[in-house]
């Protein structure tokens, strides 16, 4: 199993913050958590990070990824916009059936695709019932 | 009785030029609770002045920039277009989903003329920007103060 201790009201909150140009807060990213059988699929949104300022890191029970969107400059600015660059954080604990091995991530058009393969054992299979 | 022609509500008429209730509206607008695909959806968008021209950056990520229909009417831009769910095709359940889906639409006053013809736009990093070049009598326009004594 895959779980995320964020949560929306959480983005609010952060995203609110950084309005108010306090660097130190991260945004947490809207993230779609897909099960297609053999693997989990994370898609997790990033408007604005490049592949170079992207970094996934695999902890003991985690996947950590974290990324920024570089700032516009301030004096430029005639609505909404960033008064320092914008980082943003997701964190997942990932369950004993994820083969962290395996763990594949790409970012492509603002998009973090992480694919995350069961482990082969725990993979959903066909369980033939004989009749006797 | 006279007339007056209608324009959809900009979020500036609605807020004024604050940022803090701008945001608040685009992230309300999301639906984040269900992603309900029947409702329109807002991007987020920062509008960005330079020396003679505006840029729009529109917060788009995973679209195909062939979808997103940029007009101007007036001195009011309009991005409109839709994003398709991901894994629509695919054998894929959703066990979580953030990400807003179908049509979107997001409209801005723009401060001042821009040349309708040269504008721009561009795709990278899920970001759109949209490039409006200053219409020229507004770049550089000196405007004489006559000081009484």
């Amino acid at each position: 199993m895959l779980t995320n201790w964020t949560m929306p009201g959480d983005r609010l909150v952060s995203e609110l913050a950084n309005e108010r140009g306090t660097a130190t807060e991260v945004v947490v990213p809207r993230v779609d958590v897909v099960d297609e059988g053999d693997a989990y699929q994370l898609i997790v949104e990033m408007p604005g990070v490049s592949k170079d300022l992207l970094s996934v890191h695999l902890e003991a029970e985690a996947l950590l990824l974290r990324g920024v969107r570089k700032a516009i400059a301030a004096e430029c600015l005639l609505k909404n916009g960033r008064r320092a660059d914008l980082p943003f954080e997701a964190r997942f604990t990932l369950g004993a059936d994820v083969d962290r091995g395996k763990i594949r991530a790409r970012i492509e058009d603002g998009l973090v695709y992480v694919k995350l393969p069961r482990r082969e054992e725990d993979k959903p299979r066909k369980i033939e019932v004989e009749i006797g | 009785m006279s007339l007056i022609r209608w324009t959809p509500r900009t979020e500036q008429e609605l807020f004024g030029r604050d940022p803090i209730f701008s945001r608040l509206f685009n992230l309300v607008d999301i639906d984040s609770f269900g992603g309900n695909s029947e409702r329109t959806w807002c991007p987020p968008m920062d509008l960005v002045e330079e020396k003679d021209r505006l840029l729009a950056h529109v917060e788009l990520p995973g679209i195909d920039p062939k979808s997103v229909q940029v007009s101007l009417q007036g001195d009011l831009l309009m991005i409109q277009g839709e994003r398709k769910e991901e894994h629509e095709e695919t054998q894929g359940k959703y066990l979580r989903r953030e990400h807003a889906y179908g049509s979107f639409q997001r409209s801005v006053q723009l401060p001042y003329h821009v040349q309708a013809d040269k504008v721009k736009a561009q795709y990278k990093n899920g970001i759109m920007t949209i490039v409006l070049p200053t219409a020229e009598e507004q770049v550089g326009r000196q405007i004489l103060v006559e000081v009484e004594k």
